[in-house]
């Protein structure tokens, strides 16, 4: 796998990472996707998809403060590397291109909330 | 403020978690879970949060939560810590020197004992094996049932060979051989006796004796042709002897033969031996009759061509006697060439084995010996495990891995067990030629070639890892706070037992093989003394060649007259080994279902008399008589004939004689059958050599009278003779053998085995000596200390010897249902080998214990 592939939840994960900067860790990184996408989102998965998107480069990690509701455990703070932010620029683009490029009318009309 | 237990996440849940979580990704893994739980239980009740906690632990389940974090290790400090390890390994060894001498000594006797037995098993299991074509070449048997019993042998006649080969187009070409058989051979006017005889003309292109002069297609072509190895050529044409192709050679002072090939010198590991060899087809033109079917005295082999299977082969080739003879009951079926050497003993038809019973015999004695002096490694670096105890702690303390002090352990066991292996290196070839001699091997360095050499440090490596194996587990596992506390109490559990548990053992082993060598060597004693029914000491034989076989008469006459002479005889049959029987014996009211088999013995005058029988009725044949046709039984045919035997009219081969005596039963071919009806009839022309009997302690003498006499009517001969004990002793060679070896290796075992315990003691010892002191001081006698100190040792020998009883009774029952006549298993055998067990290991413990307690308790308690 080359290291600049990234997956549909790797990539949302980077982008929280980078949303919620300086607090970026596995619970709030669950609870903003949660919050976002309506659908359940395990701490296991985003722990998952950090470890993934750490061994890429795509973001680096320290240790932060353990607080009370963490059984005074610390927790893994995440931010985003210059290589991962190159990553995500770089996809925006490409969707910004493709998105550009679509003719008007060529996509069906859907209802938006 | 989340005390409550039910507020809180599954406990069951959280611990799975902790058990398989990786410990560096613990932290933060065990922290999200929980603020997450919490958070959930605010947001969705605690009873929601606590039933859907599974789902967020379950997707943790996943091999990059589960991967451990590889300890990180710098090549520098690998190499610190290799010399580290050295280091100590080195100091342990010389500090404790009984400790590692014990170690050592025992390894290295242990593998000195098995490079033995890996060279004799290499060597015994090479036989054969150097044919080009070694696995298409095979031997033809025949199973032949008579009298309810099925006897196999390898004795065939010529027509095997030419039919098989002319029917099946399986059969490439068959060979016949006629060997060991004593030639004279004549080069002008020098005689030489050589061992050799007569085979078939594809003899070199079906088995691979290479040959120095001469071609392997026609060395054997002509039927005068003669081939002769490169010593028989040197000893009969001396340094010119590479131009002996084409040179004559007289063969018994009858026939001419041409050299047409000089072969290298036989080796050792082949089946076949010869000196000279001859054409057998001009053998069967000279010997008409003996191409009959029921002339069976030739060996016959087989090349099958690639791919044929020999279940299906031996099923068609069956019959093949009996379609050509009138015969029904003999089959006909070929085995392996390569294998007949280890596989040859049939019984009833079934083959049981042979020489592959002593390899097992001593892979297993090689085993056990092996593990006995692992065992004593294990024991004593488990015993010691209080002093590196603290060692341990440290390095664990520092931040060992438990991956690595096992590395260092089993390193360290591996070192010990390579200088054991120099050792035993050192003791193999220093051995090597007493061992040739016990063995009756040429063995040498030659034999410590490539693949024993591999295999050798392939044992030390194994005996290395096995040893050190156990102590690695058990000492990495101590606790260094408990350790360093110094709270640590040698002798916790199972340490304890699983070391009491390998004494048992090894003195279970050690039992076995004492109670193995004392059967064995007590039935071989027993066969040696055993009364054989005629007396084999001063008897010996001569072939009865030249004036021997037509002034017969003459000789007999001037050599009774020399001194130190006692009896003179002619036998066709060595009584030791009688090989001729036959179904044609017949008298007056013989049962016409009678299908027992009678051994024929063709004999001269004086026959009883000079084999030392004993005569039950009768008398012996004698000049003083005049018998044409006579016959002397043993007790075992007059019984079956019935009544008063002296005086019936017996019938053999179609001849009516009178039966003249009756002789005691004695043993014949082997000890391991039974006694056979035998019938004895005077008949001169077909008995091939002249028996002896020497005056007690005339050898000397009568030797001269022999050479004296011989060399006047027999010049052309060159003298040579057998002592009929000395070939009974070669015959059981095999079993002396094996007897001697078993015997050595138990004093082996049983060395290795008090080693161990002499090490364990002298521990204990040490340990105890405060304990031994106050004792002392306070009254304790010498013998009460002695005891003490011995008690738990001879419990553990007991125990051993009352596992090994049963397994020993097996196995040696078992191997004396190899002999027809064999000694009976009493109780006694076992108990004195327990008995000597114990006292061995009592005298071993006593040393260590007895020097302890006689010590001055002063010097022990003096300081602190």
């Amino acid at each position: 796998m080359r290291r600049s592939d990234l997956g549909e939840f790797e990539e949302v994960v980077l982008l929280a990472v980078a949303v919620l900067y300086p607090q970026a860790y596995s619970v709030v990184i669950a609870e903003e996707l949660e919050k976002q996408t309506g659908k359940t989102v395990s701490t296991g998965a985003v722990h998952a998809a950090l470890q993934r998107l750490e061994n890429k480069g795509m973001v680096g990690s320290q240790m932060g403060e353990a607080t009370p509701e963490r059984g005074g455990r610390r927790k893994r703070l995440f931010k985003v590397t210059v290589a991962g932010s190159r990553l995500l620029h770089e996809v925006r683009d490409v969707r910004n291109s493709l998105w550009s490029r679509i003719a008007p009318r060529t996509l069906p009309k859907i209802k938006t909330t | 403020m989340f005390r409550d237990r039910n507020k809180q996440p599954p406990r069951w849940l959280d611990f799975l978690v902790e058990h398989f979580c990786a410990p560096h990704l613990l932290e933060q893994v065990m922290g999200d879970l929980h603020e997450r739980f919490y958070r959930r239980a605010e947001r969705l009740g605690v009873a929601r949060a606590r039933a859907t906690y599974w789902r967020e632990v379950l997707a943790y389940m996943r091999p990059s939560v589960f991967k451990r974090k590889l300890p990180y290790r710098s090549k520098l400090i690998l190499a610190d810590m290799f010399t580290n390890y050295f280091k100590v390994a080195l100091r342990n060894l010389l500090r404790k020197k009984v400790y590692s001498g014990i170690n050592v000594l025992g390894l290295s006797i242990g593998l000195a004992s098995s490079f033995f037995i890996l060279l004799w098993v290499l060597d015994e299991t090479s036989y054969d094996r150097f044919h080009a074509n070694g696995d298409q070449l095979f031997q033809a048997w025949r199973h032949f049932n008579t009298g309810g019993q099925t006897y196999t042998l390898n004795s065939l006649p010529r027509g095997i060979a030419y039919e098989m080969a002319a029917e099946f187009p399986e059969v490439e070409e068959t060979v016949i051989t006629y060997l060991d058989q004593q030639l004279v051979v004549t080069n002008g006017d020098e005689n030489y006796r050589e061992t050799g005889g007569y085979v078939s003309a594809s003899f070199f292109r079906m088995f691979t004796f290479p040959l120095v002069h001469g071609d392997v297609e026609t060395a054997m072509q002509g039927l005068t042709s003669a081939v002769i190895t490169e010593r028989t050529a040197r000893k009969i044409f001396g340094d010119d002897w590479s131009s002996a192709i084409g040179r004559t050679i007289t063969v018994d002072h009858t026939k001419q033969y041409t050299i047409a090939g000089v072969a290298e010198d036989v080796p050792e590991n082949s089946s076949i031996q010869f000196d000279i060899l001859l054409p057998v087809e001009e053998y069967f033109a000279t010997y008409k009759e003996r191409a009959h079917w029921y002339y069976m005295a030739y060996n016959v082999y087989a090349k099958l061509r690639e791919g044929t299977s020999l279940e299906t082969f031996n099923k068609k080739l069956g019959d093949i006697f009996n379609r050509h003879t009138e015969a029904n009951d003999h089959q006909i079926f070929l085995q392996p060439y390569e294998d007949i050497y280890l596989y040859s003993f049939f019984r009833d038809g079934k083959l049981i084995g042979g020489r592959i019973e002593h390899l097992r015999i001593f892979t297993g004695v090689a085993v056990f010996i092996l593990v006995i002096a692992c065992i004593n490694f294990m024991n004593l670096a488990t015993a010691r495990s209080a002093q590196r105890g603290r060692e341990i702690g440290v390095r664990k303390v520092i931040g060992a891995q438990r991956q690595s002090l096992m590395t260092q352990f089993i390193a360290e066991s591996i070192g010990l067990a390579f200088i054991a292996f120099l050792f035993a290196l050192i003791i193999l070839v220093t051995l090597l030629p007493a061992f040739n001699y016990l063995t009756g091997k040429h063995l040498n360095f030659s034999s410590l070639n490539g693949p024993f050499l591999l295999s050798i440090i392939g044992i030390a490596l194994i005996v290395g890892v096995i040893s050190g194996s156990y102590p690695a587990i058990y000492l990495s596992s101590f606790k260094p706070a408990v350790v360093l506390r110094g709270a640590f109490r040698q002798g916790s559990g199972i340490a304890v037992t699983l070391r009491k548990g390998l004494v048992v053992f090894q003195f279970a082993l050690s039992v076995l093989l004492i109670v193995a060598t004392v059967v064995v060597y007590l039935q071989l004693d027993y066969m040696r003394s055993k009364d054989l029914g005629l007396q084999r000491e001063n008897l010996l034989f001569v072939a009865r060649e030249g004036a021997l076989e037509n002034r017969y008469d003459a000789v007999t006459q001037a050599l009774l007259a020399q001194p130190g002479v006692a009896a003179v005889t002619a036998s066709g049959q060595n009584p030791l080994e009688v090989n001729n029987n036959t179904l044609d014996v017949g008298w007056e009211g013989k049962d016409p279902n009678n299908t027992q088999l009678f051994y024929i013995i063709l004999a001269y005058h004086d026959f009883v008399k000079t084999m030392g029988m004993e005569l039950v009725e009768g008398r012996d044949f004698s000049k003083d008589y005049v018998d044409s046709t006579a016959y002397v039984v043993n007790e075992e045919t007059a019984k079956m004939i019935g009544g008063d035997v002296v005086g019936k009219t017996l019938n053999v081969y179609g001849d009516d004689g009178p039966i003249v005596g009756v002789v005691k039963n004695f043993s014949m071919n082997s000890l391991y059958s039974p006694i056979e009806p035998v019938v004895i009839r005077l008949q001169l022309n077909a008995a091939r050599n002249l028996y002896v009997r020497t005056k007690a302690g005339e050898t000397t003498q009568a030797l001269k009278s022999l050479t004296t006499v011989l060399q006047k009517f027999n010049p052309g001969y060159p003298f040579t003779y057998t002592f009929l004990d000395q070939q009974f002793e070669m015959r059981y060679r095999s079993e002396e053998v094996t007897s001697h070896l078993v015997n050595i290796f138990a004093v082996i075992a049983l060395f290795i085995s008090c080693l161990g315990l002499f090490g364990l003691t002298s521990f204990t010892v040490e340990q105890r000596t405060k304990e031994l002191g106050v004792r002392r001081v306070l009254g304790a006698s010498v013998a009460g200390i002695v005891i003490l100190l011995s008690k738990d040792f001879l419990k553990l020998v007991f125990i051993g010897f009352f596992i090994a009883t049963p397994v020993t009774w097996y196995v040696t029952t078992r191997w004396l249902e190899n002999f027809s006549d064999r000694i009976e298993l009493g109780a006694s055998v076992f108990l004195l080998a327990g008995l000597a067990a114990v006292l061995i290991a009592l005298a071993t413990v006593s040393w260590q214990s007895i020097k302890a307690a006689i010590a001055n308790p002063v010097d022990c308690l003096k300081n602190e």
